[in-house]
């Protein structure tokens, strides 16, 4: 009975959660769950596309009475994007689309970089090579957005399919940064993927009762992970963990913690949420991180917050596992799934790793937070992408790429994507969070958390997506050169080329000349 | 014996352990790290960082098995490479041939500019010379297509195996193929009948490294091909994706990828020795 009164009093708190989490504008369709399309939508004006297996309880994909799904039949379609779970999910299961449409979709995999070079050489040839384009937002959508088609133009069109459960069912701070650029009037992409950075640690460690109280004792207070987890107090943590694995008292871990410190786009990552929790910033613009601008303003890097960021950072950094220098988001993944470190900023999707037993020496035994607060607040970096349409693609394949986008990005979709064994990605749709299986899957031990292991990050990324907790990084132009800058002068700074103070001030300085201010 | 002698014996003595050292040192550097890999790809992903290193275990051949089952579609990805990777040799080889044979013989104006101008396309960076390539591969719509990629490895192979075939004929004394004209034969035939032979050694050397080159690229395949007409290396590439990498895979991968070079290394061996003494690189 006390289980079930406990179960009953979780599922209300989560529950409140999502509707006030952000997890976007749960009012109206997020919640019910029911089909329900955007507000222009006339419902009974739709019918159910013919895909099979529809998931009760989802908007589903619809289009107007009489709308030939197989009108685009003999249609080839390209679609380039990153290596990530839903592409893989998406080719797996690509045949059931395929199947209604009569279209053809090649999805081509690769690393970010070789994405962005490809499509950026598309874009200059203004070849039609590829017509679906994964736009990550700094790389891609800032960059090319004049490339891309306006979506509106189909939403709009009340002859074609609309978005499923509509915009309002998307995580609205994740469609603000992964589809729109400068202004609100274009739309270029729908969210496709979701990776946030959140808090990973070591339940076996952190509940053990003697290690507990110990640090307690020594240190005045209580060391669980959450929302009063300081950046001070994790410096302390680590620092206490590290000293007592060497006296032998701790077992089981090599380190206190381990970071994406490595010269590459995860050292700006991991730093970026150590800058915005004390307050800092990139540029002076408003709105950098949710629609972007091309005029970022001044640079903010040589600011007090900045530079007491990135005091505390190389602290933080000096005391972590030696590896973190040379470790990336991959690299930084493996150490903990080995056991290397007791707790570690990652992006939340490595859930799946860590709680896969031939993976992970650590299953079972990972707990999941918001990432420690600042002075300001908690900031957990958001890297996740849309998908685009190339504005070089025939008005036949432009159709044809819309009703991709329609069922790739729909709530439908995205569940399949959950549960797919190649993917694993969480959801970009609020409604699915709302279906009762999947918030089953957020509690672990339940059956719903073995199957779908990236349900156990959600509750931290939930609150991590609320719009205090959230970090989005400047959507500007130059963001490739910028970051390119940051994790430069990061890098000599933790190799004590550079005081933090300078490194700042380089970063400033550096940025501003390619911003030209 | 005297002191003067049994100095130098010491002296001999030294230097020669010193070399064995260095060879030794050598040996470990080339040859740890494949080891290394092979290992790795015989054992579980566990296994792989269990530490210390396991050097006897029991080993699993599933990722060899994975790779090559239907999902895997790695035959697919290694078929593309042999045929972009010969297919370009061998155009370089024909062409590269004819051309070094005529600018050695050749007598005409800036015949020095012209082969150094020649070489100087294998000299630019590989960025400089995308984006051309990309915007006249897509007006041509070979983007993505194994012609495409085929063309797109010639371009660094040709200028490459002209330039060595050149020296190598330039080392062939002419009178050999005047002797064989007076003997009857026409310019051709005592080029192919005479000179080619003798420069045998030299095209397999060159044939070899082109294959090498073209096999080993990655720049040029992870930007002109799509799904149907990826190579091993960017197959290869796909496993560090957002959620790890597939260690045991990437090391299957890269011995698949490493053995065949390997293998016709072994068997031309001799011939690259003696072609890489005789030609350009002497």
């Amino acid at each position: 009975m006390k289980s079930k009164r406990l179960t009953l009093a979780a599922s209300a708190v989560l529950g409140t959660t999502l509707l006030v989490a952000g997890c976007g504008n749960t009012s109206g369709n997020a919640s019910s769950g029911s089909n329900t399309t955007s507000s222009k939508v006339d419902a009974s004006q739709q019918i159910a596309a013919p895909f099979q297996g529809a998931v009760a309880g989802l908007p589903q994909i619809t289009a107007p009475k009489g709308f030939n799904w197989k009108q685009y039949s003999g249609t080839t379609l390209n679609m380039i994007t990153e290596n990530t779970p839903p592409s893989s999910a998406l080719a797996e299961n690509i045949k059931e689309f395929e199947d209604v449409t009569g279209i053809t979709v090649n999805i081509e995999q690769a690393d970010l970089s070789t994405v962005a070079q490809k499509v950026a050489l598309d874009f200059q040839a203004k070849s039609d090579k590829y017509q679906l384009i994964y736009a990550d937002p700094y790389q891609m959508l800032a960059k090319y957005s004049y490339d891309y088609l306006d979506l509106n133009q189909f939403i709009n069109d009340k002859s074609l399919p609309p978005v499923p459960g509509g915009l309002s069912d998307f995580i609205q701070s994740q469609l603000m940064v992964d589809g729109y650029m400068g202004t609100k009037d274009h739309l270029y992409a729908l969210p496709y993927d979701t990776p946030t950075m959140v808090l990973v640690y070591r339940k076996d460690i952190f509940d053990n009762p003697k290690y507990k109280s110990l640090f307690q004792k020594e240190n005045g207070f209580d060391w669980t992970p959450g929302p009063n987890l300081t950046w001070e107090k994790y410096l302390t943590i680590e620092k206490w963990i590290n000293k007592e694995v060497k006296a032998g008292v701790i077992t089981g871990v090599q380190y206190g913690a381990g970071e994406q410190a490595k010269e590459y786009d995860s050292l700006q990552c991991d730093f970026s949420d150590v800058l915005a929790a004390y307050g800092g910033d990139y540029f002076s613009a408003p709105n950098l991180g949710s629609i972007g601008t091309t005029t970022p303003g001044k640079s903010l890097m040589d600011s007090k917050q900045a530079i007491a960021a990135a005091t505390i950072y190389k602290q933080i950094v000096d005391n972590a596992a030696p590896g973190s220098t040379s470790w990336d988001w991959n690299g930084l993944g493996e150490a903990f799934a080995a056991g290397d470190v007791a707790m570690a900023p990652e992006w939340h999707e490595f859930a799946s790793t860590f709680e896969n037993p031939s993976k992970s020496k650590v299953a079972g035994n990972v707990g999941y937070a918001i990432l420690p607060k600042g002075p300001v607040r908690s900031a957990n970096i958001f890297g996740g992408t849309g998908l685009a349409i190339s504005k070089y693609a025939t008005p036949e394949q432009q159709k044809a790429a819309w009703l991709f986008e329609v069922w790739a990005t729909s709530p439908q979709a995205q569940y399949m994507i959950l549960k797919s064994k190649d993917g694993g990605e969480t959801p970009t749709r609020t409604s699915v969070y709302n279906l009762p299986e999947i918030q089953k899957g957020m509690t672990p031990g339940t059956p719903e958390s073995k199957a779908m292991p990236n349900l156990l990050s959600m509750n931290a990324t939930l609150q991590a997506w609320k719009a205090q907790n959230v970090y989005m990084r400047p959507k500007i132009p130059q963001w490739p050169q910028v970051d390119n800058i940051v994790f430069t002068q990061l890098s000599d700074m933790l190799a004590n080329k550079q005081t933090p103070a300078q490194a700042m001030q380089n970063i400033a300085t550096q940025s501003n000349q390619v911003t030209g201010n | 014996m005297n002191n003067t002698a049994v100095a130098t014996k010491r002296h001999a003595s030294l230097s020669l352990i010193l070399v064995y050292i260095f060879v030794v040192l050598a040996l470990i550097w080339a040859v740890v790290p494949l080891i290394w890999m092979i290992l790795s790809s015989l054992k579980t992903q566990a296994g792989m960082f269990s530490m210390p290193p396991k050097f006897f275990f029991k080993p699993t051949f599933q990722t060899y098995h994975i790779m090559f089952s239907s999902t895997g579609h790695f035959g697919h990805y290694l078929l593309n490479s042999v045929l972009a990777s010969v297919g370009s040799t061998l155009i370089s080889l024909v062409l590269g041939t004819l051309g070094g044979w005529a600018i050695a013989r050749g007598n005409f104006k800036r015949e020095k500019d012209i082969s150094f101008w020649v070489i100087s396309t294998r000299m630019a960076p590989i960025p400089a010379v995308m984006l051309p390539l990309y915007l006249l591969f897509s007006k041509l719509g070979l983007i993505g297509t194994m012609v495409g990629l085929i063309f797109a490895y010639t371009t660094f192979n040709l200028p490459f195996a002209l330039w060595i075939m050149m020296t190598f004929f330039k080392d062939i004394p002419p009178a050999l193929e005047e002797a064989a004209m007076v003997d009857g034969c026409t310019k051709f035939r005592a080029f192919y009948r005479v000179t080619l032979p003798m420069a045998a050694p030299g095209l397999v050397a060159t044939g070899i490294l082109c294959l090498m080159f073209a096999w080993n690229d990655y720049a040029f395949a992870s930007v002109f091909t799509s799904t149907a007409s990826q190579t091993v290396p960017v197959a290869a590439s796909l496993l560090v994706s957002q959620q790890g990498i597939q260690w045991g895979q990437a090391m299957s991968t890269g011995t698949v990828i490493m053995a065949p070079m390997v293998i016709a290394g072994l068997f031309v061996r001799k011939y690259l020795v003696r072609g890489l003494s005789m030609g350009a690189v002497k």
